[in-house]
């Protein structure tokens, strides 16, 4: 069969472009398809809010008509309630308990449902064990890998006991500590896990980052005696394992508020600035400086970290819903402290409240006298 | 011929089960990214009309008079889409090949020649319905019928759109003398 000329250079022009086409990730796909859908979902509710919004004025009418030409019945309007639909998270559902339970689930949630997450799906298996990066979020301030963690049937999986994030290109560690991990099982093979890495807000974000890890199994008892005492549990360990993937330069685009805010409070007989947040899509920062007005000694310091013990900070939509971000980490400085928070930044919320414990060191008869008693600082 | 199993997913097209309409979507997602990127040649706008095209089936699903043309149906959705993303590019951007450039740069190919560019030039000159045609069958190796049932329209009407598109590209061809010297 001949081909055209025209034809040719079709074809020429349709392998170049194939040849592209190779190199997109078919997790960013389905991300992009389960974003239409939220989008959607979007769309669907600022409908709603118009179909509430004539409501509304036409029950403005009726009342004002019934007030004109008196009642037409014993009728009232009921107020309608809306309750936020649950947003679809596709191929990361299975991370919905693990956030639901984790002490950083809000900024894991708040991620996903803004789409501010890359898929990633590599995977690396050696022997019995196999372990899957599905999906990264990072910001100048935190990295956070969900992972999936799984044996084969031959042993039960007990554990993630170490995982490390370096930079792809510099293999220079992400950042000190603040790595943990935290998983919700499925079944006795598989575990969901994320891992976090805080990092100082002023070095660029890699452009490719490796996973390295080590996944622990319970060995099988062996013994078939019941009647023998128990032996201890044996558990046996991978090899180091490690997952690299290239990180989407969409999170290289800075999205950090700092935001200063210089207010003294007295607590427990010392004098604490709160002197800055820094809010970014992942974390929450707030800072501490005791005794700003004089120079204390590291006795003092310690005694004062006693007294300010921030425990959470109240984040307000616009349409008034309130979510808790939790304390996650804090760190020492020369001259105070900075505690880190959940975020919910992509929320859009309208206002951020600091809770501290009001009196230090009191015991309360039931949480709601505490909740009472508890130092509240605004951020914005 | 469709399985008992396939029949019953299409069921859900139409209702309020997300899960499987995305999973519906899913299924056909090498296909959409593919077509998508033959439109708009540019990673992040193949990959937001992905998402505008799942966001408008699921909003139109209800429109969808034969569920077993759902792959159909939702091409065209995509078709739609990567046209009104073009017409807002040439809206946009006083010139046209600027955004084309800078996604070739983008994509890497650092060699890409002169005819690269030459061609998505001319493609975008021809007729729509022709550059369907030859988008569909030379970049996405869709079949006459495929094209048909997308374009819906009848087969000998696309090999009519594909001659004429074909001739079209021809005439331009040689109005750029310099192509083969490239």
């Amino acid at each position: 069969m001949t081909t055209s000329p025209e034809e040719q250079a079709l074809f020429a022009d349709a392998s170049q472009v194939k040849l592209e086409r190779q190199q997109l990730n078919p997790a960013d796909t389905a991300f992009a398809i389960q974003r239409g859908l939220a989008k959607a979902r979007t769309r669907r509710m600022t409908g709603h809010v118009q179909l509430k919004w004539i409501t509304a004025m036409l029950v403005t009418a009726l009342a004002a008509g019934w007030l004109l030409l008196g009642p037409l019945g014993s009728s009232a309007p009921q107020q309608a309630t809306y309750s936020a639909p649950t947003q679809y998270w596709g191929v990361l559902e299975p991370f919905r308990e693990l956030a639901e339970k984790d002490v950083d689930g809000n900024t894991i949630a708040s991620a996903i449902n803004n789409g501010y997450v890359q898929l990633v799906d590599r995977s690396v298996k050696s022997g019995i064990y196999q372990l899957t990066v599905n999906a990264v979020m990072a910001d100048e301030n935190k990295m956070i890998i969900l992972y999936t963690a799984q044996t084969d049937a031959s042993q039960e999986i007990y554990s993630v006991p170490k995982t490390s994030m370096v930079n792809g290109m510099t293999n220079q560690s992400l950042g000190n500590g603040g790595i943990s991990s935290l998983y919700s099982s499925n079944g006795k093979y598989t575990l969901y896990g994320r891992s976090t890495v805080e990092m100082d807000g002023n070095t660029p974000l890699p452009g490719q980052v490796k996973f390295n890890f080590r996944i622990s199994s319970v060995v099988p008892d062996l013994l078939t005696d019941t009647n023998k005492v128990k032996k201890d549990t044996k558990y046996q360990f991978s090899k180091p394992m490690e997952v690299s993937f290239d990180l989407d330069p969409k999170f290289s685009v800075p999205k950090t508020e700092k935001i200063k805010l210089n207010q003294l409070f007295t607590i427990g007989g010392h004098e604490v600035m709160l002197s800055e947040a820094v809010v970014s899509p992942l974390v929450t920062r707030v800072r501490f400086i005791y005794e700003p007005n004089q120079k204390i000694d590291y006795k003092t310091k310690l005694s004062v970290s006693d007294v300010v013990k921030p425990t959470e900070i109240v984040s307000t939509s616009k349409d008034g819903q309130k979510t808790k971000l939790s304390s996650v980490s804090g760190n020492g400085t020369e001259d105070g402290m900075i505690y880190s928070f959940s975020s919910n930044l992509l929320d859009a919320p309208q206002s951020l409240v600091l809770k501290l414990h009001g009196e230090p060191g009191k015991v309360y008869d039931d949480l709601q006298e505490a909740e009472k008693h508890k130092l509240e600082l605004k951020i914005k | 011929m469709e399985t008992k199993a396939e029949m019953k997913k299409m069921l859900f097209v139409q209702s309020e089960d997300e899960t499987a309409f995305v999973q519906s979507i899913m299924e056909h997602q090498d296909t959409l990214i593919s077509i998508a990127y033959s439109y708009l040649r540019n990673r992040h706008d193949a990959l937001e009309a992905v998402q505008e095209m799942t966001c408008r089936a699921w909003i139109k699903r209800r429109s969808l008079k034969n569920e077993k043309a759902f792959k159909s149906w939702i091409i065209r959705i995509l078709i739609y889409v990567c046209i009104d993303e073009q017409r807002h590019r040439k809206r946009a951007t006083p010139l046209p090949s600027e955004g084309l450039e800078e996604a070739i740069s983008e994509s890497g190919s650092a060699g890409c020649s002169d005819n690269r560019l030459a061609m998505w030039s001319m493609l975008e000159k021809i007729k729509p319905k022709y550059r369907h045609v030859l988008l569909l069958k030379y970049y996405n190796d869709m079949t006459s019928i495929e094209i048909a049932s997308i374009l819906g329209k009848p087969e000998g009407t696309i090999k009519t759109w594909q001659h004429k598109g074909l001739e079209l590209l021809r005439k331009q061809m040689k109005n750029r003398g310099d192509w083969h010297d490239n």
